[in-house]
């Protein structure tokens, strides 16, 4: 089967897929979903929506040390409302994985949308033999042929910034022999943050000489809409989530340590487990409850709510890497059969029951 | 209906025996009743409404005033967003809390942070000091709909943005090709799929030569060429943007930050700027900014007096000041270059996070903390300019109230403002407290004007709301929205409109009655409940051409969709069309 004829198949464009191909793993559709109603199991079994939201909010009120966690699993539209929640169950908030992809805590940040690095004319490539380029770094490649290849680790970074020190933005535009007036730094995700750093510290360095701008390339199979989950939260609550969360026990956004670290403490006694992918069960595990909210019940969980997540087809948004904001639907007004996203009608059920 | 009743179920209200500064209507503080139906000022009720079902609030010794309108802050956008996780310190230690009662009561929302506050408490501040109506003043194509849906959790106010377009290199490539009719189409179209009131000029081709040539940090005149950009100047983007306002009939003229923002001897291409848009309307913005003359030394000086004069002769411009304060602010901005070049300047020293984000090939943005001190000369003198400015404007229609919200100072500033320029008094204890060489070169302490509450009300709701081309904004004649501030003016102990005698800083800073769309937000001095706000978007008939150019521009050099571009027409449909 063809791309185009599998496109067709899930009923959508050849642009959509393009577009969501670059903020997730794989393109899913919501498929034969004709209402937009969440599906619910209770202690394993098929239960009613309202049956399940009742249990659950009854989970909540009765936890000491709640959180949602994960939060990259749902829509812009669906992270609003679990914010809401947070805020109405005093619970916190707790987006996984950790690593802000535009690494908020830096001191010197000298970046730039997709779009902008595409139009460089010279591309500095980390060197990692182990990885495979993912999708955003393909397009910069097929856009930025022209390639300067270097090793990633600091020691070698830290001596590259002392060659431009030295000599200015030949050390690096002096590699090709082609004019070089804007470089890109393309980032795996997983790189040491201090390397980052240091990255960004060299593109503001060359500024002067050079256009550079340095972008965090995601994991996509594990990310997801983290990014909106993350602008969504601190425009909310006016708090970073960089390196961890936020607390609402005493009403207000407070700053929070990570998932991992709470959850490992025993800080946490009920997850609301909203990632893309589930708790790893080491963590899971942790938790006295469990709620899911997912693509696929979970048996294990207390409770468990199957939506379409972030699939095709769904009147809602999702945020790129970098900020762009992407409808999961070729056409969003109502008219036109795209579904809503049912994760925010259960959500907002669920907050009236809590309240 | 019911028989021949107006409908029991629309809210009513009557404001009796409050002085009205309504300077639209030529009211000056005449005891008048406000009559509010259905969220509109009416001259009158309908002899057909029923005594008893109108509401009453007796405004008593209070002044009362149409809500205020912001026309140039930045309270959503990525970038703002960016400064919110910036200022974290900040953001834990300015924390607004609901107790739960309240928040099932009224749908309040808890929040964070004072110089850049969260969505939901950006709308509870902005309301608690009587603004119904705020304009995020710079927003990129791509992050429209990021705006948009912030402003969707910023209550309390109808908002709308201004579009960047200056520096977008398919408009530049237009003007290049000498292509007007293209630029104009091009920016049609970017207003009319993004939802935008206005558009936006900074740094004419200043921004788009530093993306085109590291070394071109600064533009040296509006004449200089466009780094890569062959005959394109910043005069010609100026003409193009004023064209284009003109042409598509926007509400609000080209809205600019001129290029050489914060460089001594800036009042030259301010002035350039001026001549080159001579006869047309624009919005200058911030203009404290752009209002340095330059010393024998190379030391800042005021030119504040010279572009003063211009505008006093040029009815046909307005200006908002971007008020310095002192203490905390963020730079913000989407004049790249400059914010690089004051990082390197100050911020470096100084180990300033800094951030600076191209977007899209459409613009950029930077963004540094930074703190006035009234210590310092040039802190000192930005702030007096700004009060200069307004203090000695002829006309308060054309020189209106901003901080440039955060970049001269929170909005939360706006009362401490006022009552500065209401009272000499007040000034003269801020000026005994200011840098004693900055005061000597400027001319605020031999300013003795102290400005009425009519004025007053000019700088902050009438002058702005005009000057957006909102008709039913920032008066309270028959037909405007009924979107009223109540003032006590027991608070600043003066009966009388104007002078040094009163506590205007607290008058202003504690509406006791802020009504939006008809409905009453704020009672005796505490926020109620949150109501939401009008998204206003400019009404622009774009063509063919326009979507032809934006196709292109997406197939050639987009990193996604043009699909996905901007907003739906089922979501330009439900803002409302200016």
């Amino acid at each position: 089967m063809t791309q185009a004829t599998r496109d067709n198949a899930i009923g959508i464009s050849d642009e959509l897929r393009r577009d969501l191909a670059l903020v997730l793993p794989e393109v899913r559709a919501v498929g034969g979903m004709k209402r937009a109603e969440a599906q619910a199991w209770v202690g394993g079994r098929a239960a009613s929506v309202e049956d399940a939201v009742t249990y659950a909010a009854e989970l909540l009120r009765g936890s000491a040390a709640p959180a949602i966690v994960g939060l990259n699993g749902l829509t812009l539209e669906a992270v609003r409302e679990a914010v809401a929640l947070a805020e109405a169950a005093r619970a916190r908030l707790l987006p996984m994985p950790l690593g802000d992809p535009l690494s908020m805590r830096m001191s010197v940040t000298q970046a730039a949308t997709l779009g902008h690095a595409m139009s460089a004319d010279l591309r500095v490539v980390i060197q990692d033999g182990a990885r495979k380029a993912n999708a955003i770094e393909a397009l910069i490649a097929e856009r930025v042929p022209n390639a300067l290849f270097m090793p990633g680790d600091l020691g070698a970074l830290l001596q590259l910034r002392a060659t431009v020190r030295e000599q200015g933005a030949a050390a690096i535009t002096s590699t090709t022999a082609l004019p070089v007036k804007h470089v890109v730094i393309p980032l795996p995700a997983d790189t040491d943050p201090r390397v980052i750093g240091q990255w960004h510290r060299l593109a503001a360095d060359l500024q002067r000489a050079v256009r550079v701008s340095a972008i965090t390339v995601p994991d996509l199979t594990k990310v997801a809409n983290l990014r909106g989950a993350l602008e969504v939260i601190t425009w909310q609550t006016g708090l970073s989530c960089a390196t961890g969360g936020v607390d609402f026990a005493d009403g207000a956004p407070r700053p929070s340590a990570a998932a991992a670290t709470l959850i490992q403490r025993g800080g946490i006694d009920l997850a609301v487990d909203t990632g893309w992918r589930p708790l790893p069960v080491e963590l899971a595990s942790q938790c006295a409850h469990r709620i899911r909210i997912g693509i696929e019940a979970d048996a294990s969980a207390d409770v468990s709510f199957v939506t379409p997540g972030l699939a095709a087809g769904l009147r809602a948004r999702v945020m790129r890497f970098d900020g762009v904001i992407l409808w999961l639907c070729d056409d969003p007004a109502p008219a036109a059969g795209a579904v809503d996203d049912p994760a925010v009608s259960l959500l907002r059920r669920w907050i009236d029951e809590v309240r | 209906m019911l028989c021949g009743y107006v409908d029991l179920m629309s809210e009513m209200l009557r404001i009796t025996n409050g002085r009205v500064y309504d300077p639209a209507n030529g009211i000056d503080g005449a005891v008048r009743d406000i009559c509010i139906v259905d969220g509109r000022i009416v001259a009158k009720f309908d002899d057909a409404v029923r005594p008893g079902s109108v509401r009453t609030i007796d405004a008593t010794g209070m002044v009362i005033m149409p809500g205020g309108v912001d026309i140039h802050c930045h309270i959503a956008s990525a970038s703002v967003n960016r400064a919110r996780a910036m200022l974290g310190e900040e953001h834990a230690t300015h924390v607004h809390k609901c107790s739960k009662r309240c928040e099932a009561a009224s749908g309040l929302r808890a929040g964070t942070g004072h110089l850049t506050p969260s969505t939901f408490l950006t709308g509870y501040r902005y309301a608690a000091l009587g603004y119904t109506t705020a304009i995020d003043a710079a927003v990129s194509p791509t992050g429209a709909r990021q705006t948009h849906l912030e402003l969707d959790d910023t209550p309390n106010l109808d908002a709308g943005f201004f579009l960047l377009v200056a520096n977008h290199a398919k408009l530049i490539e237009l003007i290049g090709r000498n292509d007007e009719e293209g630029a104009i189409a091009f920016i049609a179209q970017l207003v009319h799929r993004t939802g935008a009131l206005g558009v936006k000029v900074v740094n004419p081709g200043g921004v788009a030569s530093w993306r085109a040539d590291a070394t071109q940090h600064l533009v040296s005149t509006i004449d200089s060429p466009v780094a890569g950009a062959g005959n394109v100047t910043a005069r010609r983007i100026l003409h193009t943007a004023a064209a284009a306002a003109e042409r598509l009939q926007l509400p609000h003229p080209p809205h600019v930050h001129c290029n050489r923002l914060g460089l001594p001897g800036n009042v030259a291409t301010t002035l350039d700027t001026l001549a080159a848009l001579a006869g047309r309307r624009v919005h200058l913005t911030h203009l404290q900014f752009h209002s340095y003359g330059e010393s024998d030394k190379g030391e800042f000086t005021s030119e504040a007096g010279r572009l003063v004069n211009y505008i006093d002769a040029h009815p046909l411009v307005t200006a908002d000041v971007g008020q310095v304060m002192f203490g905390s602010a963020m730079t913000l901005t989407a004049d790249t270059p400059l914010e690089y070049v004051l990082w390197q300047i100050t911020g470096r020293r100084a180990s300033s996070p800094y951030v600076s984000i191209e977007s899209e090939l459409e613009t950029g943005c930077g963004l540094m903390p930074i703190e006035y001190s009234d210590k310092n000369y040039l802190h000192s003198l930005q702030w007096a300019i700004g009060l200069e400015l307004m203090l000695t404007a002829k006309n308060p229609w054309q020189m209106l109230l901003s901080t440039d919200h955060p970049n001269g100072g929170s909005f939360l500033t706006y009362p401490r403002i006022i009552a500065a320029l209401m009272s000499k008094t007040i000034r003269d204890e801020q000026i005994a407290r200011a840098n004693p060489r900055a005061m000597r070169n400027c001319r605020l302490r031999d300013l003795t004007r102290e400005m009425t509450l009519s004025e007053v009300a000019i700088l902050t709701r009438s002058g702005p709301a005009r000057a957006l081309g909102l008709t039913h904004k920032g008066h309270l004649g028959a037909g405007a929205d009924a979107d009223i501030t109540v003032y006590d003016q027991g608070l600043a102990g003066s009966s009388s409109g104007c002078g040094g005698g009163g506590d205007w800083q607290k008058m202003f800073e504690s509406p006791r009655y802020v009504i939006k769309g008809g409905k009453t937000i704020v009672s005796d001095g505490e926020l109620r409940e949150a109501a939401s706000g009008l998204r206003l978007r400019a009404k622009v008939d774009a063509d063919e051409r326009g979507e032809r150019e934006v196709r292109d521009w997406f197939d050639s050099h987009g990193s996604y969709s043009v699909t996905q571009f901007g907003m739906h027409p089922f979501e330009r449909e439900r803002m409302k069309e200016v």
